[in-house]
């Protein structure tokens, strides 16, 4: 598990070290190897973030929709925002809710929190165990089943996979 | 051909400033703290997202660096945005007049012998509301 | 034609500054002029990246180049 802690953050430094380059050859690649190997071994052996990750062809697969949902999600929330801001009554409902997680990784417990908190609407104040509070800018459910559909479970399904 | 490319990232640059200003507007007119963090944190992402985008667009040899301001910016913003609201819910800032329900004020925070004033504080908002 | 719009995005950001600028100055409690002061540092880098375009180099948003050419 240490090795493949090892190898991807070795991979995505060295991606990194390209992009903010922008140009690719010899001397740039032994550099940015040679960076990313000391980096990587002397900082990332005992760290354990990647190790819960399922490299199988569908969790990668399923990696990039989620991606793109995300993305998704975030420009139509965002309009929804936007006209929320824009119309003169303010029609605002605003509250803090209860939701639950079936996620057990903590990386994966994370970007879940960290997209709720993306999408405009959604804001979480506190994480504690299963239980996810929630600032929603408009409440449609305050009971926990009906908030957990609304909010989690369009981003859960994809990281169950990712993160299994 | 390549005038097209220009003029499609510029439009892309105008609807991102268009999102920070209407991201500015939702920060002053907003009733209360949790909403301003709402609207001002994360429109202005989406903001910030597209602009870069648009300039990325218009020089293309310039997309690297572009990419990795756009995942640290995706990255950290919520962090931060999380961290405030938190903290605010815990020195006792208290939700708008308009707010339909508050699940949290029932659990204190973090179990401090402080923490007992505020949420006597908290529920008699919520008894003052009802 | 592209100067134009994007003139007219730089005017755009200048307001949202200055609204934001309002909610620092007034701000009711603490958290509301630090949640303004994070909108500014997230509009600051929008308003770089678009002044890299007027410069016309990409020394605003350059990093890490003098270890190459070194």
């Amino acid at each position: 598990m240490k090795i493949k802690n090892i190898i991807v953050a070795f991979f995505l430094l060295l991606a990194t070290w390209f992009l903010l380059n922008g140009k690719y050859d010899l001397t740039t690649l032994g550099i940015g190897i040679m960076l990313s190997l000391f980096i990587s071994l002397v900082f990332c052996g005992k760290c354990e973030i990647f190790s819960e990750m399922n490299f199988s062809p569908k969790g990668i697969l399923y990696f990039f929709t989620y991606i793109f949902v995300s993305l998704g999600e975030l420009i139509k929330s965002n309009f929804d925002v936007a006209r929320r801001v824009v119309s003169p009554s303010l029609p605002i409902n605003p509250g803090i809710v209860e939701v639950e997680t079936k996620l057990k990784s903590k990386l994966g417990r994370m970007i879940l929190a960290n997209s709720i908190t993306l999408t405009p609407g959604t804001l979480t104040v506190k994480v504690e165990g299963d239980t996810f509070f929630i600032h929603c800018i408009n409440v449609e459910h305050t009971d926990i089943e009906g908030a957990t559909k609304d909010i989690v479970k369009k981003f859960e399904k994809y990281l169950e996979v990712i993160y299994g | 051909m390549n005038e097209i490319i220009e003029i499609i990232g510029a439009v892309i640059t105008l609807i991102g400033a268009i999102f920070l200003f209407l991201g500015a507007l939702g920060l002053v007119r907003m009733p209360d703290v949790y909403n301003r963090i709402q609207t001002g944190t994360k429109a202005t992402t989406l903001g910030t997202m597209l602009t870069l985008v648009g300039i990325g667009i218009i020089h293309l040899d310039w997309y690297g660096k572009i990419l990795v301001l756009i995942v640290f910016v995706l990255v950290s913003n919520p962090i931060s945005s999380h961290v405030l609201a938190g903290a605010a819910h815990y020195i006792g800032i208290p939700l708008s007049k308009r707010s339909v329900v508050d699940k949290m004020s029932k659990k204190p925070v973090l179990t401090v012998k402080k923490q007992t004033n505020i949420t006597e504080t908290s529920e008699k908002e919520e008894t003052k509301q009802n | 034609m592209v100067n134009l719009i994007l003139y007219i995005a730089l005017g755009f950001i200048g307001l949202a500054v200055i609204l934001t600028l309002y909610r620092f100055i007034k701000g009711d409690t603490s958290v509301d002029r630090i949640i303004a002061l994070d909108v500014l540092t997230i509009s600051s880098i929008a308003l770089i990246g678009l002044i890299s375009h007027f410069a016309g180099r990409v020394i605003y948003i350059w990093t890490l180049h003098w270890f190459t050419v070194y």
